[in-house]
């Protein structure tokens, strides 16, 4: 207790340091005028009595010394003692204090964001009472060869009855969607749920209540949602009053009946929803009837029955597999399915598996930088220590003591690497919302969420310092035991080992540095072959704009050809600078799909039914992509609607149902339409994404079939400013023209061809940021060492030059050095970087492990580096006067 | 540095008594508890004409006893006015510091009876 109390006393003492001290003076002072009155009044004179007074005290400082040391914590104010020194004697060297502290920021900070990242996606758990008995449910159909994790609701029914191993299950499905604001559209992402979704992952109101089993159990009974917290406070104001409000999403009238808590995660932990409504609803507000089998798309979880575990609960749902099957009606698209389920602990996957293979990739990259980091902060303060090598002898000999030394100068790795910690950790915030940010951009189907997480940034930053630390020990501890008689006589007792520390560090900065540029040239030429892939079509200068239905419920429904669409068309042709403008849908590479089977009408034909993919395309779409036409004819103002229904195919679907024939005059049915001819044909063209094998592709007449909302591509003359001009124009034409319609997006093709390859992108990036940030650490350290081999051989350079060595003689002594680190490096570096490549393999698009391009670049760009660090200081040695050199000592 | 002040320390006179550690805290307490609240000055003359200068006391030294006692919330220091209309820090004894003089005065007996009794026995 006492000393309890003590304790914090002093403590309190040290932090009012000041306080104590003018007390201390005050009460000294008046204890001296005591003495002197008691002086005077024995006869003596003021003056003479003050100096008595002073005499009976004794020493004044040695006094407050003693109470200073009684009152508060010696070796914490030596500490602080240790740090300002360590400050004053930083400051005298600003550009090594830049380097280190820069270098540390560096290599913390990326690992800082690159750990956030994987936390958030790879390690963290749901924030529900025992994660581990959350799975995830799929469908395999071995028919299809495929696995989907998404189910009609009638499947979802069959599953969640299945109570003999799930708990309980909850399904949602998630849906861009325009929120009416006041009549102002925004852009939301609006999840729909079953009634067992907020009790299942234990959500709280944060106002009102959360949807419930009854919300969910009649389609249509109740039109209601649930704002999520960010939402409300955003769209709303955070208004308390919203409850028992009407709002508008998608033109349906939803009333509010609740706030979520802030804190509400849901099934994903990386993905954040703005309104949540019942599953009930999702015919009227997503046009896709719940109780139909034919629409998929509703993902689940699922809580096993305490006891069962993964395994069990898998072999058990694929007994019952038949079950529920014959349960089903006949003929539904996930017919055959074994239902499987794996571990869900961290939420729904919609990223983590495609993401883990790069997360690890770049961790491993990040490690690296940091050590690379710390090698190079290891190397400048041995330099630096060497430099001052008469200094640590004079303090030595003047008595300082080896661990008074050791103290000082682990105090200043203590400063640098807490100074670098700092604005590591400022670059690290930075960087995570730069990522999510590339990651995210313009893509709304994509929105991965990732909140940096205080106590994860603590563990990395305190690795990271701790890392750090360690580097700085050893020099430290090296110049502790600094020989005093040899080091004031002119040589180094730091020495040999010292310079031979030095250049295995290098070494292994190069090496390192080998593997990270390696690695980023992997990811660069992929991304290349990415950006050179042949579309199909030509998506320069192209511009998208989406447009949706606004208004009342009856609005989302598909209509045919509307005279508002076409009066826009006619006017945005019209528009200076249009090439050629046409509508479609859904819009190639814009992440949308319409597939169905087709069937043909002629005997011919063969096989009965194919999986197509669908594409309306108006007059002019051929020419304004610039696809070319094989054969036939393109759309033409005679395909009205109530006309002959046309069709144009490519090649893939002709040579799959009519191989060997012309498919020009041919008929088949699809999409709910009958006895479509074929008019056209065409080639191979990406229909949504980049990276897909050829396909078949049935191009239907956007004016002869029904459709909600539309794209309109626009071919401009000029890139750029023109484009944006032509976006500002056309919105004031669908304002004024086409009421009934908004814009609700606007990209260029190119744009969305880079969201596309979004993660590729990312990937090149990073692999390119760690790769420099390596490479150019390992080079400062080559920098450092050959400028420190340059002062040190000063005497030997001017022998040199005094016996006729020439200035190219004198460079090329100390390039030698530097390229003889960066061959060894090299020679290391590569074969270890060939091994990790393999890991990256999956990622990579058509580069192989061994791409000789990576390698040459790698090698001759390090060469270069390498070569051009060395010189700066070899130069320097150019101008050594070899008649001072040799009166230097 | 804790060594600083007793190597620098005066040691004017061999037959003066140089103060055992910590019986300085129980002469302070005791001190104050007969004379009531006493500024530093004070205690400090009252010591000298108790021990009748056998104590070698530096007046400066009783800083660092006071400044463990009022820590250890056994004395309480207010700042007031001398009878010569000086201002001075006046330290009391707390009810605790009275409890701690009890337990130490006690403690003390114990071991200087202890020291006096192994001495007589010796001689």
């Amino acid at each position: 207790m006492r000393s309890c109390r003590r304790f914090f006393s002093r403590l309190d003492a040290f932090f009012h340091c000041g306080r104590a001290e003018r007390e201390l003076r005050r009460e000294i002072a008046a204890h001296l005028t005591l003495l002197a009155d008691d002086f005077e009044r024995r006869g003596m004179l003021p003056e003479e009595a003050r100096r008595a007074a002073l005499r009976a005290y004794g020493g004044v400082e040695q006094a407050k010394e003693l109470h200073r040391d009684e009152r508060s914590f010696v070796w914490l104010e030596q500490a602080f003692q240790d740090l300002r020194h360590a400050c004053r004697g930083l400051a005298r060297s600003p550009a090594f204090v830049a380097v280190a502290v820069l270098s540390l920021a560096f290599g913390i900070g990326v690992n800082a964001a690159i750990f956030t990242l994987v936390n958030a996606i790879l390690l963290k758990n749901l924030p529900v009472p025992d994660p581990h008995r959350i799975v995830q449910l799929s469908a395999h159909i071995p028919k299809a060869g495929i696995d989907s994790s998404g189910f009609s609701f009638p499947v979802y029914r069959e599953l969640r009855r299945r109570t003999e191993i799930v708990a309980d299950i909850a399904g949602f499905t998630g849906s861009a969607a325009v929120l009416d604001v006041n009549g102002v559209p925004r852009k939301i992402d609006l999840q729909l749920v079953t009634g067992s979704y907020f009790p299942f992952f234990g959500g709280r109101p944060a106002l009102g209540r959360l949807l419930d089993e009854e919300d969910d159990r009649v389609e249509g009974a109740h039109p209601v949602c649930v704002l999520s917290y960010p939402a409300w406070k955003i769209h709303f104001g955070g208004d308390p009053h919203v409850l028992g409000q009407t709002i508008r999403i998608n033109g349906i009238p939803l009333r509010i009946v609740g706030v979520a808590g802030s804190d509400f995660v849901g099934a994903e932990l990386q993905r954040r929803y703005d309104v949540w409504a019942p599953m009930a609803v999702i015919h009227d507000l997503l046009h896709r009837p719940r109780e139909s089998p034919n629409y998929g798309g509703i993902s689940a979880l699922a809580r096993l029955r305490p006891g069962i575990s993964l395994r069990k609960a898998g072999a058990r749902f694929e007994a019952a597999s038949r079950a529920i099957e014959d349960a089903l009606p006949r003929r539904h698209p996930q017919a055959g399915a074994i239902y499987q389920v794996r571990d869900a602990s961290k939420g729904f996957d919609r990223w983590r598996s495609t993401l883990h293979d790069p997360l690890l990739i770049l961790l491993g990259a990040v490690t690296l930088v940091l050590l690379v980091a710390c090698a190079n902060l290891a190397n400048l303060a041995l330099a630096r220590n060497h430099e001052r090598g008469r200094e640590f002898a004079i303090k030595l000999a003047l008595g300082i003591g080896r661990w008074r030394l050791f103290r000082e100068l682990l105090a200043e790795t203590v400063v640098l690497t807490f100074g670098g910690g700092a604005l590591a950790f400022l670059l690290s915030l930075a960087l995570t919302r730069f990522l999510l940010a590339l990651f995210n951009a313009g893509a709304h189907s994509q929105n991965l969420h990732v909140a940096p997480d205080a106590s994860i940034l603590l563990v990395t930053f305190g690795v990271c310092l701790l890392t750090a630390l360690i580097a700085g020990l050893y020099p430290a501890w090296q110049a502790s035991r600094t020989d005093p008689a040899r080091d004031l006589q002119g040589e180094s007792s730091q020495g040999v080992r010292g310079g031979l520390i030095r250049r295995l560090l290098i070494l292994a900065q190069v090496t390192m540095a080998v593997v990270l540029l390696f690695g980023a040239g992997l990811f660069v030429h992929s991304l290349r072959n990415l950006n050179m892939i042949d579309l199909g079509y030509d998506i320069q200068r192209v511009l998208t704009v989406e447009l949706d239905q606004r208004g009342t419920a009856q609005m989302f429904k598909p209509v045919t050809a509307p005279p508002a669409l076409a009066a826009v068309l006619a006017r945005v042709r019209q528009l200076p600078g249009v090439a050629s403008a046409a509508f479609s849908r859904p819009g190639v590479l814009s992440g949308g799909f319409m597939i169905a089977g087709i069937r043909t009408t002629d005997a011919s034909g063969n096989p009965p039914n194919i999986q197509t993919s669908f594409l309306l395309a108006g007059t002019g779409y051929l020419a304004t992509l610039r696809i070319p036409l094989l054969r036939g004819r393109d759309f033409t103002a005679v395909d009205r609607p109530g006309g002959n229904l046309v069709a144009i195919v490519n090649q893939y679907l002709a040579s799959r149902i009519w191989p060997g024939q012309d498919p020009i005059g041919k008929h088949f049915d699809g999409w709910n339409l009958k006895n479509i001819e074929v008019v056209g044909l065409i080639g191979y063209t990406k229909y949504q994404d980049v990276r897909e094998q050829p396909r078949p592709i049935a191009i239907l007449a956007f004016d002869q079939t029904p459709v909600v909302g539309a794209s309109l591509e626009i071919r401009s003359l000029g890139p750029g400013l023109e484009q944006a001009r032509i976006e500002r124009e056309v919105r004031e034409i669908v304002k004024s023209t086409a009421p009934d319609y908004q814009v609700s997006e606007v990209a260029t093709m190119e744009l969305m061809r880079d969201n596309l390859i979004a993660q590729d992108r990312l990937l090149a990036f990073l692999a390119t940021l760690f790769g420099v940030l390596g490479t150019a650490l390992a080079l400062v350290g080559i920098y450092g060492l050959i400028s420190y081999a340059v002062t040190r051989r000063t005497r030997e350079v001017g022998v040199r030059v005094s016996v006729g060595a020439q200035p190219g003689d004198v460079v090329w002594m100390f390039l030698r050095e530097s390229l003889t680190l960066v061959a060894a490096g090299m020679l290391l570096g590569l074969p270890l970087a060939l091994v990790l490549a393999r890991f990256a393999r999956g990622l990579l698009f058509e580069v192989s492990a061994a791409d000789p391009a990576g390698i040459g670049a790698t090698l001759s760009l390090l060469m270069l580096g390498g070569l051009a660090a060395a010189f700066v200081p070899a130069r320097r040695a150019t101008r050594i006067d070899p008649m001072q050199a040799l009166r230097h000592e | 540095m804790p060594s600083k002040g007793q190597t620098k320390a005066p040691d004017k006179a061999q037959e003066r008594i140089r103060i055992l550690q910590g019986t300085l805290d129980l002469i302070v307490l005791r001190t104050l508890a007969s004379m009531g609240p006493q500024h530093a000055y004070g205690i400090a003359t009252r010591l000298q004409q108790v021990s009748q200068d056998l104590l070698n006391l530096n007046q400066g030294t009783l800083y660092p006893a006071l400044v463990r006692l009022e820590q250890q919330g056994w004395i309480a220091g207010t700042w007031g006015q001398t009878e010569s209309h000086r201002e001075a820090k006046f330290y009391a004894l707390t009810k605790a510091g009275q409890k701690a003089l009890g337990r130490q005065t006690e403690r003390w007996r114990q071991v200087s009876g202890l020291v006096e009794k192994l001495l007589s026995e010796e001689s």
